[in-house]
């Protein structure tokens, strides 16, 4: 009985192995056939743009011209290139593109049974596991190897997976850590928030600088003076898992140093209020324009630049906080400025945080005539050195205060 | 009557339940010479031979040629300098950088002196001298990895495709199988191995020497056709002649490719994985 | 400053011999010599040194890196797919004798006992096995081998 049972096994794996074989070819009679040069059914984005550079890569590099990626003539013209590595490449690239034919095969299967489906559940089950493929199909492309290492990550196709795959690789490297380790060394965790886990890169510029110092992409961490803080940044939110159309985000602004005398400590401060955000994969640049175009539907509280009195501590520090919201937010504009709390607001509105940032600002000679600017007076002068009890009679201390410098 | 369905019930029973336990012999010739290498994987080991060339350290001539003898002549005629830098002159291509005779920004290629002549290197008129098998001065030629066999295409040698494993196969009853052998007096059992050894000595005489790699069967293949239950036993051939000691025996040593043409495609389906790649 | 003012012959040889005498801080003959078995040390040592012997390091530009990039990428997906495919077969194997035994404990408990024995001397491993060279030997197989211990071999089992 078991022999038979046995053999009746084999022979239906075989049957199966044979049917596999057969229908291997069959069902796909259009087996996809070099397709990293195949560009109908491959976004463009996946080129490399500039000709000169891809005919470096795919036929030797010209001797009497040397490479174009050396900008300098007469070192191009010394460069040499390693022996056997064109040949080499040329079998290589055919290996890893053999390996891609087939798993486009395999996309284009999945494609066609996507289409069928209404299920929602095995719709996005699907579109997960093309999203996998995709990532393996073009991970070894040269021209995707090069776009990646040497095209400023501004200018990739965040739409395609496999740049979303290497930004990630390349922000989990270097970008993440650097933002953790600054968010915790100067207490921005947990002096707003406990903690958090980041999912997305969160990068901040001020766009109105000229000076290219203050004007690019900012450092966590660093010091800028108040004149370059002057105008509402241009954030940028950029996910790297994939987004079905858009995801709503909560962006706040926050300074735990603002001088509280009663209590002779701090209190927090809200800078900059943002809602109902919303961004994608493509589209994740909160700039002037978005700002300008539904000005009223996401601005809460409209952008007030941190502009520290004199004396006020050593730094304070901006920090700016990304949430994902799990719903729509209505009412956020009787939010008060002053002694705003970070943690209950975020719990009662349901907010996950995803990103941070962080910058540090200190009294400088531009900060009385921005202080103007937003009508907020000329500022206190505190103290030097910070006295140990707090101030017994805050409201007619800050009466004085604000007399005494008009005085001066 | 239900008496007799039970009897004769019982009768089948029992002839189907005792097949016969064989022991087949998977014999096979290790490879001579190693693998062969795919296409790519010789021009990666040539681009990486290239790398390393590149950053190799430069030769120390002076330690291997001592200033002044006739063996750091003949070498210094064989390896010509490089060209060396001189300001008056332009490098469109780089300034040479020569340290100890060789540019570090290639690699270096020595030629050692030869220590015999080739017809390319005779003047005319000249002959090549005889050499003798024993002169250590000789030009070693290495033997050829295609044989004899190969070229006649003798599917009966040992000495075919040598960078392969071969196996044998048999021929019974006009199907190529593996050879299998039953035991004939059941007073005492015979293990496996040594079935499948006397059954060799059998079949192609006793001067082979074999390495039987375990006791115990790989596979266990069930020839229902034969009531048989057939277990293969793994060995390698190491030496000595394969002689059949039946004239009539048609036997082969082949690849895993060619058995696939020869076997039965059922047969080779459930056993190709005992076959090696290479 | 000599160069180009004297001409290239006989005399200017001599002044610049005797510019090179009157060369301050110039090494001369004398303290250069060393014995012969110093020089000896000196040449062993010098042939383990790096010193003048590196190569320039290769430093490629953009284009050749993303294709060394290419070309490791192909060879570790070629490495990773022949692993593969020999990971599978050993499974395959491992599972088939398992098979085997498994089906010889029931049908025959005694060759199953043969079968299971290992001998524990450790000579088992054939000395004449030859590991595969590049290129064959001038006698490929060994034909004129002659068992000088079948018969107590035979006796052994």
């Amino acid at each position: 009985m078991s022999h038979s049972l046995r053999n009746h096994r084999v022979g239906t794996l075989i049957k199966n192995f044979q049917r596999f074989e057969s229908t291997g070819v069959s069902s796909n009679p259009k087996h996809i056939k070099e397709v990293w040069s195949n560009f109908q059914i491959r976004p463009t984005s996946l080129k490399i743009d500039n000709t000169e550079i891809k005919k470096g890569i795919f036929n030797k590099v010209d001797e009497n011209r040397g490479p174009l990626s050396i900008s300098e003539v007469a070192q191009r013209l010394t460069y040499h290139s390693p022996n056997e590595i064109d040949e080499t490449f040329k079998q290589a690239y055919e290996i890893l593109q053999n390996k891609a034919n087939e798993t486009y095969t395999r996309i284009q299967s999945l494609e066609k049974k996507l289409n069928q489906t209404d299920n929602e559940l095995e719709q996005l089950n699907l579109k997960n596991t093309l999203d996998k493929l995709k990532i393996e199909a073009e991970k070894e492309n040269p021209e995707v190897l090069y776009n990646v290492n040497y095209n400023s990550s501004d200018s990739l196709d965040k739409s395609h997976p496999v740049y979303r795959y290497y930004l990630k690789d390349k922000w989990q490297n270097q970008g993440l850590m650097l933002t953790m380790q600054r968010l915790e060394t100067l207490h921005v965790i947990p002096d707003t928030l406990p903690t958090f886990e980041p999912s997305v890169e969160v990068k901040v510029k001020f766009p109105h600088n000229k000076d290219p110092e203050f004007g690019n992409w900012i450092t966590p961490g660093d010091i800028l003076p108040a004149f370059a803080v002057e105008q509402p940044p241009t954030i940028s939110i950029q996910e790297f898992d994939r987004i079905d159309g858009q995801d709503l985000y909560t962006i706040v602004l926050v300074n735990p140093d603002t001088p509280d005398l009663v209590k002779n400590s701090f209190s927090t401060t809200l800078h900059y209020g943002l809602t109902n955000v919303s961004l994608n994969n493509v589209d994740n640049i909160i700039g002037s324009e978005k700002l300008l175009e539904n000005q009223d539907s996401i601005i809460f509280k409209p952008y007030l630049p941190i502009l520290p009195e004199k004396n006020a501590g050593k730094y304070q520090r901006a920090c700016l906080w990304v949430f994902k919201q799990t719903k729509e937010l209505t009412d956020l504009s009787k939010i008060e400025r002053e002694d705003f709390n970070i943690r209950s607001f975020s719990k009662l509105n349901d907010l996950i945080p995803v990103g941070a940032h962080v910058w540090r600002q200190h009294f400088d000679r531009s900060v009385p005539s921005i202080r103007e600017k937003y009508g907020l007076g000329k500022g206190r002068v505190f103290h030097r050195v910070r006295g140990t009890t707090p101030v017994p009679n805050p409201k007619k201390d800050k009466k004085k205060e604000e007399e005494n410098p008009k005085e001066e | 009557m239900i008496g007799g369905l039970r009897r004769s019930a019982i009768r089948a029973y029992a002839t189907k339940s005792s097949p016969i336990i064989s022991s087949s012999l998977l014999l096979s010739r290790n490879p001579v010479v190693t693998a062969d290498l795919d296409p790519f994987q010789s021009q990666f080991y040539k681009y990486q031979q290239e790398l390393w060339r590149r950053l190799m350290w430069t030769f120390p001539k002076w330690f291997y040629f001592r200033e002044g003898t006739l063996a750091e002549q003949r070498y210094r005629q064989l390896n010509r300098d490089p060209v060396a830098y001189n300001p008056d002159l332009e490098f469109p291509r780089g300034k040479p950088e020569i340290r100890h005779r060789r540019d570090r920004r290639f690699k270096q290629e020595i030629k050692l002196p030869k220590t015999y002549k080739l017809a390319e290197d005779l003047a005319e008129g000249e002959t090549l001298p005889v050499v003798s098998k024993n002169d250590l001065a000789r030009q070693i030629i290495p033997n050829s990895r295609i044989t004899e066999a190969d070229k006649v295409n003798d599917l009966t040698s040992l000495e075919r495709k040598l960078s392969r494993t071969l196996y044998l196969i048999i021929n019974q009853n006009g199907k190529w199988i593996l050879p299998n052998f039953t035991e004939q007096s059941s007073e005492v059992p015979t293990a496996l191995h040594k079935l499948a050894e006397d059954g060799l000595y059998q079949l192609g005489g006793e001067k082979i020497n074999y390495f039987n790699v375990s006791n115990t069967p790989c596979h266990l293949h069930i020839n229902q056709a034969e009531n048989k239950k057939e277990f293969i036993i793994k060995s390698h051939i190491l030496s000595g002649e394969f002689k059949p000691q039946d004239e009539s025996l048609k036997y082969l040593w082949l690849t895993k490719e060619e058995l696939k043409d020869k076997l039965d495609a059922k047969y080779y389906y459930e056993i190709n994985h005992l076959f090696s790649d290479v | 400053m000599f160069k180009g003012s004297i001409p290239v012959n006989g005399s200017s040889r001599i002044i610049s011999n005797v510019i090179n005498v009157f060369t301050r801080g110039k090494r001369t003959k004398a303290t250069n010599v060393v014995n012969a078995s110093t020089q000896k040390i000196v040449n062993q040592l010098s042939a383990l040194s790096a010193s003048r012997k590196q190569p320039k390091l290769i430093r490629l530009c953009q284009e050749d890196l993303i294709k060394h990039q290419t070309i490791m990428n192909a060879w570790r997906v070629v490495q990773r797919r022949n692993e593969q495919k020999r990971n599978n077969q050993l499974k395959k194997q491992y599972q088939s004798i398992v098979n085997a035994m498994e089906d010889l404990k029931t049908s025959h408990p005694a060759l199953y006992k043969f079968a299971n024995y290992k001998p524990k001397d450790g000579t088992r491993f054939p000395l004449d096995l030859r590991m595969p060279t590049d290129f064959p030997p001038n006698k490929p197989w060994v034909y004129d081998y002659v068992p000088a211990e079948t018969n107590e071999k035979r006796a052994k089992q």
